[in-house]
């Protein structure tokens, strides 16, 4: 079996979790699945985060070790008969009556494993729009803290400014799946360093011309410090 | 203006039409210039600030989620503007500006900084935005006036100032983008309008980036023009590279840089990088068998980054 199809199998399972039809196996395999790749691991937590995000709900992070207990948890428990295996849809389909009787059991573990997913690490409001998923292909919006007369219609969430990180500008390529999606990971320190100079060059040049006064220096100046 | 419109939804009769446009003519007309009069005061004074105040500060800039705080410190010398900017959070970093912006133009009008001096400037600038007064607030111990410049069209980020009420001098500076969202915000937390001594205007450190901004307007000739630039938007400078060109677009608030340049292969990436409030976007194309890569760079919306990249012509 190629590991695409494995991969596709997987994606599949993790959609019936989604919506609430994976059987107990599935379960299972998607566990172990992501116990043993990260990736799984994070597909499931990204899925996650969609579905809370449509749902309007509060956005909670994945705790993978605790889905690792209920792995465990699973584990000691009588374990299904073979004839379940990943055969033929027409085997299936004859099993699915016994299916029926044992998925109460996936379900429950289903349920608990999304109570600890869900969890309740509030990270932020639930924005209008829904934009806490696309944060790899919108501007990141500032959040600032709540000062006196905003114009109606502002959106001032809560505060959430974190001090100093990165300077480096964040890429979101065109088209990420034509080859240049490696960039999220490690762009090539020549691009970093292009951008970086045509944006100072920019602020400098804007100093002079708009009336922000030495805002555009600020900005300027804030990019220097990454690979100039 | 409401009532007009309701009235003509409902196609009521003529004569009501007409005797009602008057009215809500003359009721406008009255609210109106004395807004637009303090509008005027207001951003007159604004650029006045932001060219010829002598003063020093701390100020909290914060966009993509950071917050840095930096010292800032604005002078006046034999005309020449003298600016110093330190980051006081991160990495050390230092910038000192000097020169004579003055001949920076956008079209015929003096820009530079001093675009809504004149009434001429002002004209231009409502345009493209519309402006708005909202009260008043109090920051860094100063009371505020608050100004929101909304743009009239997609192609634009908003603006809202908080001008201090006895300089004009922006104490808080916000760049809004769609649907309200703050994507950069520059907060004075202290300022100090007492005259200041030559020290104050010297860099701090040794690494200190020293700028001359004499011949920061220039106009250069270029092969390159743009098929399109969104209305408001005229040509400020045009700058020759070492390896390509750089024009410079103002509508009066907004500033947009376009680079055409000849670079490496390794540079080769369609899309947009982003920082805060400012947005890149890169793209190539092939001009009589010659690569050129064109970033476009401001602070705008990224579709309108993206629309202008691909306006990029030979002459």
């Amino acid at each position: 079996m190629s590991h695409g199809n494995h991969q596709d199998r997987l994606n599949e399972s993790l959609s019936a979790l989604m919506d609430g039809e994976a059987g107990e196996l599935e379960l299972q395999r998607l566990l172990k699945a992501s116990a043993a790749s990260k990736e799984v691991g994070e597909r499931w937590s990204r899925y996650q985060l969609a579905a809370n995000v449509l749902r309007g709900e509060r956005v909670a992070s994945v705790d993978r070790s605790l889905a690792a207990n209920i792995s465990a948890a699973i584990a000691q428990e009588e374990p299904l008969s073979q004839s379940h295996g990943e055969g033929s849809a027409a085997n299936a389909h004859a099993a699915r009556g016994r299916w029926r009787r044992s998925l109460s059991r996936g379900a429950v573990a289903a349920t608990v494993a999304f109570a600890a997913i869900l969890g309740v690490q509030q990270l932020s409001q639930p924005q209008p729009g829904g934009d806490l998923v696309a944060s790899g292909a919108e501007r990141p919006e500032q959040q600032p803290v709540q000062s006196l007369p905003q114009p109606s219609g502002f959106y001032v969430p809560t505060p959430n400014t974190r001090t100093v990180s990165t300077a480096a500008p964040r890429l979101v390529p065109d088209n990420p799946v034509a080859g240049q999606a490696q960039f999220h990971q490690a762009p090539p320190p020549e691009l970093m360093r292009h951008l970086n100079r045509v944006m100072i060059q920019h602020s400098e040049q804007a100093a002079h011309i708009g009336s922000q006064g030495m805002v555009p220096f600020a900005r300027a100046t804030y990019g220097e410090q990454s690979g100039q | 203006m409401h009532s007009v419109g309701y009235m003509r939804k409902a196609n009521s009769v003529l004569l009501a039409l007409l005797l009602l446009v008057p009215v809500a003519r003359a009721s406008e007309e009255q609210r109106q210039p004395e807004e637009s009069e303090q509008l005027e005061h207001w951003l007159g004074k604004l650029s006045r600030a932001v060219t010829e105040l002598e003063y020093r500060g701390l100020v909290t800039f914060e966009h993509a989620g950071m917050l840095e705080t930096l010292q800032v410190v604005h002078a006046v010398r034999n005309g020449e503007q003298i600016e110093r900017v330190r980051y006081l959070s991160g990495e050390p970093r230092e910038l000192v500006s000097r020169g004579f912006s003055a001949n920076c133009r956008r079209g015929d009008n003096p820009m530079a900084r001093a675009a809504l001096w004149s009434k001429a400037g002002q004209a231009d600038v409502q345009n493209a935005y519309q402006f708005f007064l909202h009260g008043e607030e109090r920051i860094a111990d100063r009371d505020a006036v608050v100004i929101e410049a909304r743009p009239r069209d997609k192609h634009r980020l908003g603006m809202v100032v908080s001008l201090d009420r006895e300089t004009g001098l922006p104490l808080k500076s916000m760049l809004v983008g769609e649907r309200g969202r703050v994507l950069e915000r520059y907060q004075f937390v202290r300022l100090d309008l007492s005259p200041l001594p030559d020290s104050a205007l010297k860099p701090q450190s040794a690494s200190a980036r020293r700028i001359d901004n004499s011949g920061a307007c220039a106009t250069a000739q270029s092969r390159w023009q743009l098929r399109w630039i969104p209305d408001g938007f005229k040509s400020v400078a045009i700058h020759t590279l070492p390896d390509g060109d750089m024009l410079v677009f103002s509508d009066g608030l907004s500033v947009f840089s376009v680079f055409v340049q000849q670079l490496g292969r390794e540079l080769e990436f369609k899309g947009r990088a982003i920082r805060g409030a400012t947005v890149a976007y890169m793209d190539r194309f092939e001009v009589d068998d010659t690569q050129y890569t064109v970033t476009v760079v401001g602070e705008i919306p990224d579709d309108t980054a993206r629309l202008l990249a691909r306006a990029v012509s030979s002459k």
